[in-house]
């Protein structure tokens, strides 16, 4: 999913239920704190989630009144969707946006083929719905890792048109649920990069017109804002002060000034050069622990947190 | 020359947190009565030896007369014999007989070198200063419904890095394929807490798949909990989850393993490891497939342990490279750096 459009409003939304959905995924209703509408959407539309940390993350609309998503913890437990699983709670305030679609579902077609992958089914549920709910021929291809790892199964599997794959050796293939479908269908795929690249090729052929791709954002910590800005810090034991450039760490800007530090990895990966914060709104891009537990501790990681207002952040150094 | 200058040249460790703590120099087994047993204690050599009344007693390996090292002499009507010139010391220290002057009261400056000794978890524990603390907890010790079972010695060359590798469950699939961990399939390490308490060093529980994780010899989820109670004393608890349902009736869900790990540093090169496990199953396994499994795992990590350079481990976390799963090993080195440890540090 792109990020184009990044001037769309934001909002706060309060997470008004949650429920489990499969093996580390939690489907999340969202309303408005106020109580009002949330803007519509279409199917296939998305919306950002927002991170205290800056970072921002894109998840399809299950349904849009109200707004449902579904977050999967990936394994690796860096990533934004890992943040989002293990922090997000009922009466949670969470920052999103409008909502934008890059994915629109042609309502008129006469076959609508859905192909999804993994989590990626979750770009195509909202148009199955519709397509269903107005009487439109459509079928919905669901390839999941296992039974456990299937979003929503017991509700899915015994939906009309619904099938639900194994991803093992002899499972159906996509070009076999393609072979039953001619050049008039409509084919929508979302899921991993892998499959998006094996949809492509099984396409070529196909009227690109009739051919629909979302690109499933991979969950990284890659995705950090870029308006990375100088800063102030002040290092309370000694009143010191220190400018720390933008193309700076704040250890970098220690070690220059000759301050004494611990220190390994300057990757956000050891805690070795963890420090107590006094003042200040830090934004943390570490993996040692989450923003939630840095808040609550008031805790740094030097070289990798910065600041996220151009203000001076008061350090226990 | 004053005597206090030998002393400090027979001494090779000044750091006062480690010379003012407890350390193990033995198992309480080894102290038969009539045996003088030699030990070093970071570079001091110390005699250990039992007297009549059942209690040890530790002092330094030499007699004050001439310097001769009182471990070759014997043990004899409840005395230490030196083996050069004769002389006699009772289990208070004292010199009682001088042979050279057989009527002569020996001189009040006649005195061995003794240190403060305790037997503790069956294990000789001695102070070359002024213990600051008692000897750190063995909860299980007392607890009737474990089995406690000796293991060791086994010899490592850094006391600190032994320690420092029984805190550490990430190298468990490598250094301990098929036994402690899998080495196709290692377990990710999720964050753990480390916190520095009253008691030392304590870890939340770290999750690690074993295959042969204790002596029943199946499959299991092993919880570690550790706690770093000394510079050279550690302890983990392990929760056990038996993996395979037709394994379940081996054990159950209040079923743990623990281990109180001592070390005894020689000198800066050399340690002496000694441990005591201690497990609550139900049925309890032999004390020889405890150690059978005990000394293959010791095994495995003296030899890699051991290729560790330098010996001396880096307290300076700019030193080596960390990650988050070595939290624990981070906080440790720390700890040993606040302490004011040099002694076999980097």
């Amino acid at each position: 999913m792109s990020s184009e459009g990044s001037a769309v409003s934001s909002r706060l939304a309060v997470v008004t239920a949650r429920q489990d959905a499969g093996l580390n995924i939690c489907l999340l209703t969202l309303q408005a704190e106020d109580g009002a509408p949330l803007p519509p959407a279409t199917p296939g539309a998305h919306i950002d989630v927002h991170l205290p940390d800056g970072r921002s993350r894109q998840y399809s609309l299950l349904s849009s009144a109200p707004y449902r998503i579904a977050i999967k913890a990936l394994r690796d437990g860096r990533g934004a969707s890992q943040w989002l699983y293990d922090n997000l709670a009922v009466d949670d305030l969470v920052r999103i946006s409008a909502p934008r679609n890059n994915f629109s579902l042609r309502e008129g077609a006469t076959d609508t083929v859905l192909l999804a992958g993994g989590i990626g089914v979750t770009a195509l549920l909202c148009m199955y719905d519709t397509l269903s709910a107005i009487g439109r021929t459509v079928s919905l291809h669901y390839w999941a890792r296992s039974q456990e790892e299937t979003f929503l199964h017991a509700e899915l599997s015994g939906k009309e048109g619904i099938h639900i794959h194994s991803c093992g050796g002899r499972a159906t293939s996509m070009a076999a649920v393609m072979a039953g479908h001619g050049p008039a269908a409509d084919l929508y795929c979302c899921g991993p990069e892998r499959m998006l690249t094996e949809f492509a090729i099984l396409t070529r052929d196909r009227d690109p017109q009739r051919v629909h791709i979302e690109r499933f954002e991979a969950d990284s910590t890659g995705a950090f804002p870029q308006t990375d800005h100088g800063f102030t810090v002040k290092l309370a034991r000694t009143g010191t002060t220190i400018a720390v450039s933008k193309n700076q760490s704040i250890l970098e800007a220690l070690i220059q000034a000759g301050i004494n530090l611990e220190y390994s990895c300057e990757e956000g990966l050891c805690g070795a050069c963890e420090a107590r914060v006094i003042e200040g709104d830090p934004l943390h891009r570490d993996s040692v622990r989450t923003p939630l537990e840095h808040n609550k501790r008031r805790t740094i990681m030097l070289c990798v947190s910065r600041v996220r207002s151009s203000d001076t952040l008061v350090l226990d150094l | 020359m004053s005597v206090k200058t030998i002393l400090h040249e027979l001494e090779g460790c000044t750091d006062s947190a480690l010379l003012n703590d407890w350390h193990v120099v033995a198992y309480s087994t080894e102290l038969e009565q009539g045996r003088l047993l030699p030990v070093t204690l970071m570079e001091r050599d110390l005699v250990l030896w039992r007297s009549d009344s059942g209690e040890v007693h530790a002092w330094d390996d030499l007699c004050i007369h001439r310097g001769a090292r009182l471990s070759k002499g014997c043990i004899d009507r409840d005395t230490v014999v030196c083996p050069y010139h004769g002389w006699r010391y009772n289990d208070q220290g004292n010199c009682v007989l001088i042979p050279a002057a057989p009527n002569e009261q020996p001189m009040k400056k006649a005195r061995t070198i003794t240190h403060p000794v305790r037997e503790r978890y069956g294990f000789v524990w001695v102070s070359t200063g002024t213990p600051e603390k008692d000897i750190p907890v063995f909860p299980e010790w007392e607890d009737t419904s474990y089995q406690k079972v000796h293991c060791g010695p086994y010899t490592f060359r850094s006391g600190y890095r032994a320690v420092e590798n029984f805190m550490d469950p990430s190298h468990f699939p490598f250094v301990h394929a098929g036994v402690n961990g899998i080495y196709d399939n290692p377990d990710p390490i999720a964050p753990y807490d480390v916190e520095l308490t009253e008691e030392g060093l304590v870890t939340s529980e770290v999750r690690v798949t074993q295959p042969y994780g204790d002596p029943r010899e199946i499959p299991v989820i092993a919880y570690y909990a550790y706690k770093c109670l000394r510079p050279l004393v550690a302890y983990f608890k392990k929760r056990l989850v038996i993996q395979n349902p037709e394994d379940q009736h081996k054990g159950n869900e209040d079923d743990r393993f623990c281990t109180f790990l001592t070390t005894q540093m020689v000198d800066q090169q050399t340690s002496i490891v000694r441990i005591c496990c201690a497990m609550n199953f139900n049925p309890q396994p032999t004390v020889e497939d405890v150690r059978r499994r005990q000394d293959i795992v010791y095994e495995q990590d003296a030899g890699i342990v051991d290729t560790q350079r330098p010996e001396r481990i880096p307290v300076d976390l700019r030193q080596e490279l960390h990650h988050r799963s070595d939290l624990l090993g981070q906080k440790y080195r720390k700890w040993l750096q606040t302490m004011g440890i040099t002694y076999g540090v980097f």
